[in-house]
């Protein structure tokens, strides 16, 4: 009998499954709901408030014109596909040349990436704050994006990865003239496709998400990211705040990730299982 | 050239024209960058704004995104310094100035006054202090309040109380809040907003008249009086009925109508009004205080921070409008607010007959001292400590004695 | 390189130009990293290291070397220990629960058939969505008096609780949403490691007599399962170290300081009350630990590599 079989024949594994998940989702289902309910009706000691289209329309309109949310994603978007874009096209030649290429000095290059792993952002972020506000350069993509440009997790991963890819396979292309860097965009990285996807998921998701590099460096409605917005809705308002609009702008955030997920999932656990199996 | 190329040509010809000139257009305009706290003033702030620009359309203004508190725009200031980001006029909380001063933010206006004499304008002078570091002007009240008691007058009826009488001791109101709380299961007697700095709690010592400060301006409300009003607010939660919830919480409980008692700023008289309606007859009193005591004012203080000489007399200009009669008048009608300048008060007869629960601040002013102000850079660390401490003492976390120690200590750690 | 030692001549001098042209390469292709690396994380770093042992606060003039005197407040400020206390307490729940409950769900899942698919997107859903919103979502349904939670606590029988302000629940509260975050990642990682435990060596067992109780599950999954596992508390714990949202957006370190976390209160010195010098001590303890965490997993990886 297989493992979870015999988990399962105590009869617990499927109702604590159920209500496991019931629990994860319960948030996402009561932000839509609170999204069509009516601001005043929210909190009445109901325990399910009224739900009416209208409502949510009222709502999601609201939530529209008090916050730039469009913006937001707008700048998220633009913010997030320049940091993977330049992490890739700095961290794919790197892990090449750190898995087939010698030259001198490369165990030190990869002592101090396996270094940089262990270093949280956090730590440098101080410094690089005051050098960014002296330099005029707050409240900027660039201050935005730069920190985040090298990627030691995409430098060890695509090295990794490459440590694996035949050597002859490499050694043909030279002969047939492919300069180093072809090698790397057109042999390597297809190779590498669904770990690169795995990377580019995990990295648009953490940009996305990150609340503290734009809370530090963003003060201007204009240039913040969906997290950095919300957080600043979410505290605009008066005392009684409007919960309704709070939730569908919320809503409205968090969807594009969440919708961008559950098609790439596959793809995501697929190139996950080819990292684990390494 | 072909035809598309002249096209091309004249275009090119108007842009450069029009870009050209851009920079003569820009250097008649004044833009002026406001920075206030509370994004729930933004609607007031701005319409004074607009006024302005009406009568002004020469300047235009740009509202920064409004700070949560006080404390967070003072950051948010103090952050901006860094990048010469500043806004051209900072409407602070008064208790911060020295912080903003100690830093070197901002200049005395002396030299935009000119020798004019602001009492004689009308000025209140109390409401000046607030805007003064060790004697020197720094900026004008903008918008000053003192808390008032809000009442809920079916649920003090019903508890057998008066609300045309409300108590005017402590005792008195802490015990017909008990009798509210008694009302029913989910009712809450009374709210005591502690705020998300000290100026509720300097009320709480002031009502019972103790002082902040000796003169050599060590923390003085380590005394047994001092114990006993802040006692006051353990006795709000154990025999009053407060609950230690979150703001937002406590005002929905009010406007719901399950909260007999609010104390807070008289600023908040226009979102009882909006939020309550005529749901039930509500009003408001003064805060009760004993003898010889009172209440503390506070509120908002116009700095200027820009340095060019244009921008600054401009920047003086709109803040002088701000604090003049008629634009004070639009700002106590608006919010809850008091005159800052007394010339404003004979605008208002009418407006305080058709409102009552408005007019109660103004008879406190003149048992009202200065938001005071803890010299050095830490006010923001000064602030947190108050809220920290109170909160502990709400949740039954400390006695009173101790929670008086250890604002008093860590306090005086935080002083120059 | 098998050429190592090779006479001089035509061949040997071909051989030198390509290594020479390889080292070129490679010095091309690695220099961006490299620099960006030195710019961005290590001279920064280093200058964090220095500003740890000043009081130098923004805005102020002047500051001043005072050596450890930062670490020493440190360690002996009560907000600071409290601050590393709350933390450690919500590392003490959040890990173990995260591993644990998502290695469960993993074994439980991998055997659902067609819903399958459907709990693994149900149980990342956390981790994609964006935090700031999913946490007002959740101080929603833990409203003190309205919210959904406290509604059917009532409706079975028992109190209201103040999650997020009551200064004795608020922790726990923040470590419960941790732990609702971290799960999905975790159960995504053990997913794929069960995936590589190869089908051969589950039927070995099962024909070895393994396959009674749980012997089979402790005998063969799990240690193929070691690795993937100690990667995962690895990085739980870093991720549950650096927790910094929900303390920002829910609670501010409140009520009374009893969520202060690490992470929080470095952004706070830093950002709010801008002693630099204090949170460029905590910036460095933050690396320490996180180095720490990181030195211990490589080691362990190399000691199973003997093993294996």
């Amino acid at each position: 009998m297989s493992d979870a079989a015999r988990i399962r024949r105590f009869g617990i594994g499927d109702a604590m499954l159920a209500l496991t998940a019931l629990v994860t989702v319960l948030p996402f289902v009561w932000m839509i709901a609170i999204s069509f309910a009516p601001p005043a009706e929210v909190y009445t000691g109901r325990l399910i408030p009224p739900l009416s289209l209208a409502a949510g329309w009222d709502n999601y309109t609201r939530a529209v014109e008090q916050a730039p949310l469009l913006l937001y994603m707008a700048n998220g978007a633009i913010v997030c596909a320049a940091i993977l874009v330049l992490q890739v096209l700095i961290a794919a030649p790197a892990g090449y040349a750190l898995a087939k290429l010698r030259f001198g000095g490369r165990p030190v290059l990869f002592g101090a990436v396996v270094l940089a792993l262990m270093i949280p952002m956090q730590v440098p972020a101080i410094p690089l704050y005051v050098a960014i506000a002296y330099a005029g350069m707050l409240n900027t993509y660039a201050a935005l994006i730069g920190p985040f440009i090298v990627s030691p997790i995409a430098i060890f991963l695509f090295r990794q990865f490459f440590l694996s890819y035949p050597d002859e396979v490499i050694d043909a292309a030279r002969l047939d003239g492919f300069g180093e860097l072809s090698i790397v965009w057109r042999l390597m990285i297809p190779a590498a496709w669904p770990a690169v996807g795995a990377f580019a998921t995990l990295s648009i998701i953490a940009h996305w998400n990150d609340l503290y590099w734009p809370l530090v460096v963003i003060t201007r409605s204009e240039m913040m990211t969906p997290p950095a917005g919300l957080a600043s809705f979410r505290a605009s308002g008066d005392s009684t705040g409007d919960t309704s609009a709070l939730m569908a702008a919320g809503v409205i955030i968090t969807a594009p990730l969440v919708i961008a997920f559950v098609f790439v999932q596959r793809h995501l656990l697929r190139g996950l299982t080819m990292v684990a199996a390494k | 050239m072909t035809a598309l190329m002249q096209k091309d040509a004249s275009m090119l010809r108007t842009l450069i024209a029009t870009l050209i000139a851009l920079p003569a257009a820009a250097a008649a305009q004044t833009e002026l960058t406001v920075l206030h706290a509370f994004a729930s003033h933004s609607p007031w702030q701005e319409q004074l704004a607009a006024r302005y620009a009406e009568q002004n359309p020469d300047v235009t203004f740009e509202f920064q995104v409004p700070a949560e508190t006080y404390d967070e725009a003072l950051v948010s200031v103090i952050r901006q310094s860094l990048t010469g980001d500043l806004p051209d006029v900072y409407l602070m909380g008064s208790h911060l100035l020295p912080a903003l001063v100690a830093r070197d933010l901002v200049q005395p206006i002396d030299d935009l006054l000119d020798g004019a004499d602001l009492v004689a304008e009308g000025y209140s002078p109390e409401m000046l202090e607030l805007a003064k570091v060790d004697g020197v002007l720094y900026g004008l009240p903008w918008a000053v309040s003192t808390p008032v008691t809000f009442y809920n007058a079916d649920l003090v009826e019903q508890a057998g109380g008066d609300p045309n009488a409300m108590p005017t001791d402590w005792d008195g109101m802490i015990e017909l809040a008990g009798k509210i709380t008694a009302l029913g299961p989910d009712m809450i007697g009374m709210y005591w907003e502690s705020g998300t700095d000290d100026w509720m709690t300097q009320n709480l010592l002031r009502s019972k008249g103790v002082p902040l400060v000796t003169d050599d301006g060590e923390v003085a409300f380590n005394t047994e009086a001092g114990v006993e009003a802040i006692d006051l607010f353990r006795r709000f939660h154990e025999e009053g009925g407060q609950r230690p919830i979150d703001q937002p919480s406590a005002r929905q409980q009010m406007y719901a109508g399950q909260m007999g008692i609010y104390f807070v700023s008289t600023a908040a008289v226009r979102s009882f009004d909006r939020e309550i309606g005529d749901r039930f007859a509500w009003g408001t009193a003064p805060i009760p205080y004993d003898d010889g005591a009172g209440v503390v004012s506070g509120g908002q203080v116009a700095v200027i921070l820009a340095e060019d000489p244009e921008t600054r007399a401009a920047a003086f200009d709109y803040i002088r409008f701000g604090t003049s009669p008629e634009a004070q008048a639009l700002v106590v009608e608006n919010t809850g607010y008091m005159p800052v300048n007394l010339g404003a008060v004979p605008l208002l007869t009418e407006f305080y007959a058709a409102n009552p629960p408005w007019e109660t601040s103004v008879s406190q002013i003149a048992v009202s001292s200065p938001w005071f102000a803890w010299p050095g850079e830490n006010g923001v660390r000064i602030s947190q400590v108050v809220v920290d401490n109170m909160t502990a003492l709400a949740n039954g976390q400390s006695d009173s004695a101790g929670t008086v120690d250890q604002m008093t200590s860590e306090i005086e750690a935080l002083l120059p | 390189m098998a050429l190592a030692g090779a006479a001089a001549g035509p061949l040997s001098q071909g051989a030198t130009r390509a290594h020479l042209m390889q080292a070129r390469a490679g010095h091309l292709l690695a220099a961006p990293a490299a620099g960006l690396l030195l710019v961005m994380l290590f001279l920064p770093s280093a200058l964090v290291l220095t500003l740890s042992l000043t009081d130098y606060a923004f805005g102020m003039p002047g500051f001043n070397f005072i050596g450890l005197d930062n670490y020493r407040d440190m360690l002996t400020d009560a907000r600071f220990r409290t601050s590393i206390a709350n933390t450690a307490v919500y590392l003490a729940i959040v890990t173990p629960v995260s591993v644990l409950l998502a290695l469960w769900l993993a074994i439980v899942i991998d055997a659902q058939g067609w819903l399958r698919g459907v709990y693994q997107t149900v149980f990342f859903l956390p981790v994609t969505a964006t935090l700031v919103a999913m946490a007002t979502a959740w101080e929603v349904l833990l409203h003190p008096t309205f919210g959904l939670v406290n509604n059917l606590l009532v409706l079975a029988g028992g109190d209201k609780v103040r999650f997020l302000s009551d200064p004795d629940t608020a922790l726990y509260t923040l470590a419960f949403i941790g732990i609702w975050k971290q799960v999905g990642y975790n159960v995504l990682l053990f997913t794929a490691g069960l995936s590589t435990i190869p089908k051969d060596l589950l039927e070995a067992g099962s024909i070895d007599g393994a396959d009674r109780g749980w012997s089979r599950f402790f005998l063969v999954t799990l240690p193929m399962l070691g690795p993937v596992t100690v990667f995962v508390v690895v990085i739980t714990l870093i991720r549950a170290f650096s927790e910094f949202e929900t303390v920002a957006v829910l609670t501010r370190g409140g009520p009374v300081g009893s969520t202060q976390m690490v992470l929080f209160t470095l952004y706070e010195e830093a950002f709010r009350y801008f002693k630099v010098g204090m949170a460029a001590a905590l910036a460095v303890s933050f690396l320490v630990f996180v180095a720490t965490v990181s030195i211990l997993h490589a080691r362990f990886l190399d000691r199973r590599v003997h093993y294996v």
